[in-house]
């Protein structure tokens, strides 16, 4: 099996800057150069190690906090790891944030051209794939009109529409899959499993896991910016279950809800 | 593709894990296909159209305060210098105008540029952007003023001051590609430390209102006998020169006079393109 993701004990330091960090050079002068270094720093990952391959979908739990989106980020080349290695084989298509991409003055048609430029596709694929972007994010009345006009759900649609047609070989997910509606997310489920069977990695990270679970190979468990666990995912659940009670998926926090009333 | 090139770089500390002492350049290796020039120029142009619709979209005037703004400049500047202090240079019109186009795509870049990153904050979290295409963006969505300013620079030559543009007009982008790179080079130092320090566009925006006194936009260089120190070190008086020998004067530019500049550029573009590159590992956590 082909890797497209190695990471061996990645390690990321986060400086944590006080409010009185000098953010001008006014603040500077008047502080005498001497708040410009961070007050503090503290590892938002350490000695985190995994691999995955063609084909394969990766869930990364934990909690808020845990540091799965820096994770995502250093996957991505937005940040470099301050400790260990990574290696990152394949074109990266990612949501992070739905709204990267798109300005808002512009129409859905002229962001996703502009989405697959960033992707490093020309306008003949773009072309090909842009009946198919509409069609799957729903989107085919209003792809002309600016997108400020669209609502939070309609530009996280076309984004992830966008992302899961560019022909990722890894693609990055930042909790934008939890909060689109649960029939879009079987859909984008399904297009990643057509994505995996064309070689593609897929990153997801997600603090619910009963949404992602069922869907992914292999979990990894961050908690405070360790690995806890890196296995299969049922395997994984049943760690992180048994690890934190109080904290549930979003599914049976629902449903016991409902059992009350 | 995949599998050999990651033997080269890789494979020792696939095997070995953690190799200490090394630069956190090294510590990444992407093996994304890398962007060929032809997709890098439409994305550029993507990115350019996408700025002038930003910039014109809800004014009642639209793309014409490219022109108009230039226009009234020009207006200010020759009642105060050619009307009340009597400046006497030939075709004054299209020479101050010629100016300050120039002038003005070189301010009016640098300010953009150096605010690019901050103002495209979002997109600067988009996996696979290259960040260094942002300053270039700026520049070029200014070149587009410039060019739209040349028609109007035409007019006023034949209607005000007589004068037909020669053949030399084929020089004019070569010059254009220089002071294109020139500003690309001042760009990538400045956008990275704004992202550091906010008020780096501020304190540029003071520094260019010296730069344009000091550099000869409205007055000539020429009427200066004696080899003034601010004249002579400023990359911009040769170019401006060869901009107006190329387009009023119909002569070829004086390569000796853009040698500073040249040199600048030369030096100053990989310099400051290598610490954007550098800085740019920490946009995230200064933004």
């Amino acid at each position: 099996m082909i890797p497209r993701v190695v990471a061996r004990n990645l390690g990321k330091k986060l400086r944590s800057h006080n409010a009185q960090r000098s953010l001008t050079f006014q603040d500077a002068l008047i502080s005498g150069w001497k708040n410009l270094g961070s007050s503090s720093h503290h590892w938002v990952l350490k000695d985190v190690s995994f691999e995955i391959g063609e084909g394969e979908c990766l869930a990364l739990v934990g909690k808020n906090g845990a540091g799965k989106s820096t994770l995502v980020r250093l996957l991505g080349g937005l940040l470099t790891p301050d400790e260990g290695r990574l290696t990152v084989i394949g074109r990266v298509a990612a949501v992070l944030d739905p709204m990267a991409t798109f300005h808002e003055e512009q129409s859905g048609r002229e962001n996703v051209q502009v989405a697959f430029a960033i992707a490093g596709l020309d306008t003949k694929t773009c072309a090909k794939q842009f009946e198919r972007i509409v069609d799957f994010s729903e989107l085919a009345h209003c792809i002309d009109n600016p997108v400020r006009t669209y609502s939070q759900g309609m530009q996280l649609r076309l984004a992830l529409a966008v992302a899961l047609h560019t022909g990722p070989e890894i693609l990055l997910i930042d909790e934008a899959l939890s909060f689109a509606d649960d029939l879009f997310q079987e859909k984008c489920f399904r297009r990643i499993r057509q994505l995996k069977s064309e070689g593609c990695a897929a990153i997801i990270a997600s603090h619910d896991l009963a949404d992602i679970i069922p869907q992914a190979n292999r979990a990894l468990l961050l908690e405070s910016g360790r690995v806890v666990a890196f296995d299969y995912s049922e395997i994984v659940r049943q760690k992180y279950s048994s690890l934190s009670t109080e904290v549930k998926s979003r599914s049976e926090l629902i449903a016991a809800a409902r059992k009350r009333s | 593709m995949p599998i050999t090139e990651l033997e080269t770089p890789n494979a020792q500390y696939l095997k070995t894990g953690h190799l200490a002492g090394d630069p956190v350049l090294w510590r990444v290796t992407s093996v994304d296909p890398t962007r060929s020039w032809r997709q890098v120029f439409s994305l550029l142009a993507l990115l350019v159209d996408r700025e002038l619709t930003a910039t014109y979209k809800r004014s009642v005037l639209g793309t014409a305060w490219a022109l108009i703004t230039p226009l009234l400049q020009l207006f200010v500047i020759s009642f105060t210098f050619h009307s009340v202090l009597g400046t006497h240079i030939e075709g004054y019109a299209s020479f101050t105008f010629l100016g300050l186009m120039v002038w003005n795509w070189f301010q009016s870049s640098l300010i953009d540029a150096t605010g690019c990153v901050v103002k495209n904050h979002r997109l600067v979290n988009q996996p696979g952007l290259q960040r260094e295409i942002l300053p270039a963006v700026s520049i070029s969505t200014q070149l587009i003023h410039f060019v739209m300013c040349l028609p109007l620079l035409l007019i006023l030559m034949n209607y005000a001051d007589g004068i037909s543009v020669g053949p030399t007009i084929v020089w004019l982008p070569l010059l254009i590609v220089l002071q294109f790179l020139f500003t690309l080079g001042l760009s990538y130092p400045l956008a990275a430390l704004n992202v550091r320090f906010r008020d780096t566009k501020h304190i540029l925006g003071i520094v260019l209102n010296l730069g344009l006194f000091l550099t000869p936009v409205f007055y000539s260089a020429a009427t200066f006998p004696q080899h003034w120190l601010f004249l002579e070190c400023n990359p911009l008086t040769g170019l401006l020169a060869s901009y107006r020998g190329v387009i009023l004067y119909g002569q070829a530019p004086n390569f000796s006079s853009l040698a500073l500049i040249t040199a600048l550029t030369f030096a100053g573009l990989p310099l400051g393109a290598l610490m954007y590159k550098i800085r740019s590992m920490r946009f995230l956590e200064d933004l």
